[in-house]
């Protein structure tokens, strides 16, 4: 009994020390922030598939002139719409031809070599055509690059301008802040959708003299129009951000180390607040995206023959009527605007999970 | 001997939309190579407003004036500020109360500590790792190699804390400014990391002006200490003196207000009546007279100044700013 206490107590200190070497071990590999943040989504499904999706979505809708689709805009006005075939019935068929509205240099290279190696084949009608005999599969796809243009407009300007005016305004503080913050909120207090409604109909009077004098569209006032509205909201959350850090004491620390300001702002300052802005990112581009979709909707965004998928609903919209409803064209584009504000917001949640410091670590 | 830091009338005042706060008034004092300081007061007392006053890191909505301050026979005052930014870090350098907030969460450690020595002195990343890992062996941190790279949020507090001891060490300033180092650590904590300054003050010499509300941190650590109140200094005196023979009312509630363990425990704690000054106010009078229970006409007249009282036990006189000085409070006559 008593040797068998002793035998126990002399193993005691042996265990614990081997215990204690394994927590040690395991904090000294523990990977930075970073990398957590990145097996965090990861571990995390919802997220990982979101992020995969998202990507794929991307690739479709970069690589749209290559591959097999037809083409968006060419009609076949002769035969009534035609409900979705399985893609077994009839993979690739021949019929291919090659209308679109005025590409780029890149995408009309893209459109040539898709020639080249499907020749005059291109999908079925898998998802349907519409009712001017367009392919629904085809639009989806190439509507799709107006949102991911519109998408990435609105995050570089938020990212250059947004995060720049929040960084100077949080930075430099009383006065400069005072005016910078001032501007955004009197820009922030106009009903944005009203003035951008009213700048493209006043605008769209002059177009005329607007295309002939600086080359500008109707489509990329509406890109302008969005950019010089969109990086508010971010600029709020930067200037935040970084008037907590700029109180925080590790910054003090730094700057009692001797360091300049553009080294604290690189080493302290924006990797502290990239995470909330990669966050802000995800969860506000679907508003962007629905915001375009709108306008569109409106006559006032995007225009035929150019494809969006605010130009889509307008297409489902008319399906609906009491001759017969033409299921597809209202539930496919719904499907995919659906399915990508969805994805996005999964990993927008993901990313602030993942990236939030206080986060839980199971 | 010249001292290595003479601050004379210091003054700090930020302009508020209700007037003028003056969070320093008038302070001064002088600080000896291997000195240690101790800076005691209520928070808002001025103690830290002041030491960043001194160090250059005011945001710049705050009017810093001093009769004279000199660091190392430099007048600080008239130097510009990329080279008050050389004298930081590898002359003056300071700990901060919370060690998690003093590390940012996103570095290794090891990054943060060799910021000093890539900015000051352009050592190469592996010299710079080397001197850090060097520098977190001298503050008792073992297999400090390996600790490089590990986070903030991996270490506990007092590890922090020693880490952040490490970095303001690093380049063997002349004047370290404590800023209550130990309050958010526990008290076996506490112990280490003041057995540890005294320990590393005496290798490098260092100066250490210690702020803190604790008298008894003060009475483990300091050779000498001054008391402020609203922004200005009340009392100085060795730290022996001042335990023995208190001369400020507010020091003498201070002293009677600590808890003993071999006083009537029945009996509740003395507390010094009302609440702190603001500092919004006139300069016409002592501002610990409204809670001054030995308060008369003249306090609320007539500001006191900082006067000799007792004369000098060793080569420090005990001086306090009060015109009632040395007379027994009520408070701390026993029952």
């Amino acid at each position: 009994m008593s040797a068998r206490a002793s035998s126990a107590r002399a193993a005691t200190p042996h265990a614990s020390r081997s215990k204690d070497e394994a927590v040690l071990g395991a904090a000294l590999a523990s990977p930075g922030p970073w990398r957590r943040a990145c097996e965090d989504v990861r571990a995390n499904r919802a997220a990982f598939v979101a992020l995969v999706f998202l990507a794929v979505v991307a690739a479709l809708s970069l690589l749209a002139p290559l591959l097999p689709l037809p083409s968006p805009i060419a009609l076949r006005l002769a035969d009534e719409p035609l409900a979705p075939a399985a893609p077994w019935n009839g993979f690739l068929v021949p019929g291919f031809q090659p209308e679109y509205w005025d590409l780029g240099a890149i995408d009309r290279a893209l459109v040539a070599l898709r020639q080249w190696i499907f020749g005059d084949l291109q999908t079925g009608p898998w998802l349907g055509t519409d009712q001017k005999g367009r392919d629904l599969l085809a639009r989806i796809v190439w509507g799709s690059r107006t949102s991911l243009a519109v998408g990435l407009l609105a995050t570089m300007t938020s990212l250059v301008v947004g995060v720049t005016w929040g960084a100077v305004a949080g930075l430099a503080g009383g006065r400069v802040d005072q005016v910078l913050m001032r501007i955004v909120d009197a820009l922030y207090s106009l009903p944005f959708i009203f003035v951008v409604i009213f700048l493209i109909t006043v605008l769209d009077g002059w177009r005329e003299e607007l295309s002939g004098v600086l080359g500008l569209e109707r489509e990329s006032l509406f890109y302008v129009t969005i950019g010089l509205f969109y990086w508010l909201t971010m600029a709020r959350v930067v200037r935040g951000q970084v008037l907590q850090l700029r109180n925080a004491e590790f910054l003090a620390a730094s700057r009692l180390a001797g360091a300049r300001w553009p080294w604290l702002i690189r080493m302290h300052v924006l990797p502290n607040v990239l995470g909330i802005v990669l966050v802000y990112l995800t969860l506000s581009i679907p508003s962007i995206l629905l915001f375009e979709s709108f306008l569109s909707f409106l006559g006032l965004g995007i225009e035929a023959p150019k494809v969006s998928w605010g130009l889509l609903a307008v297409d489902g919209a008319d399906a609906i009527s009491p001759l017969g409803l033409d299921w597809w064209l209202v539930v496919w584009p719904s499907a995919a605007m659906g399915s990508v504000l969805l994805a996005l917001n999964v990993l927008g949640d993901g990313l602030r999970d993942a990236l939030d410091p206080k986060g839980g670590r199971e | 001997m010249s001292a290595l830091l003479e601050v004379d009338g210091l003054t700090v005042t930020f302009h508020s939309r209700r007037g003028e706060a003056r969070a320093v008034d008038g302070v001064g004092y002088s600080l000896e190579a291997g000195e240690t300081l101790g800076i005691v007061g209520e928070s808002g007392s001025g103690k830290s407003v002041a030491h960043l006053a001194i160090l250059g890191l005011l945001p710049s909505s705050a009017h810093v004036e001093a009769r004279r301050l000199t660091f190392g026979g430099r007048d600080l005052s008239t130097l510009r500020e990329d080279e008050r930014r050389r004298l930081r870090g590898r002359e003056m350098a300071m700990v901060f109360q919370d060690p998690m907030s003093a590390l940012n969460p996103l570095l290794p450690i090891g990054l943060q500590l060799s910021e000093v020595l890539e900015v000051h002195e352009s050592a190469t990343r592996r010299e710079a790792r080397r001197r850090a890992a060097t520098a977190l062996g001298e503050v008792g941190i073992s297999d400090p190699e390996a600790r490089l790279d590990v986070y903030p949020h991996e270490m506990s507090g007092g590890m922090r804390q020693r880490v952040c001891i490490a970095m303001a060490l690093l380049c063997r300033p002349k004047l370290l400014v404590a800023d209550e180092p130990t309050t958010a650590l526990d008290v076996t904590i506490q112990a280490q990391v003041l057995d540890l300054l005294s320990d590393l003050q005496k290798q490098h010499g260092t100066a250490i002006a210690f702020i803190t509300h604790s008298l008894g941190v003060v009475a483990g650590i300091c050779d000498r200490v001054l008391v402020m109140y609203a922004g200005r200094v009340v009392e100085e005196a060795p730290v022996d003196a001042l335990f023995a023979s208190p001369l400020h009312p507010y020091t003498r509630g201070l002293l009677a207000s600590v808890p003993r363990i071999d006083g009537d425990l029945g009996r509740p704690l003395a507390a010094i009546p009302g609440s702190p000054a603001t500092l919004v106010r006139s300069a016409s009078a002592c501002s610990f007279a409204p809670r001054c229970p030995l308060a008369e006409d003249r306090c609320r007249a007539e500001q006191p100044e900082l006067e000799v009282h007792a004369p000098a036990s060793r080569h420090d006189a005990h001086r306090a700013a009060c015109f009632r000085a040395g007379i027994t409070l009520p408070t701390e006559v026993a029952p």
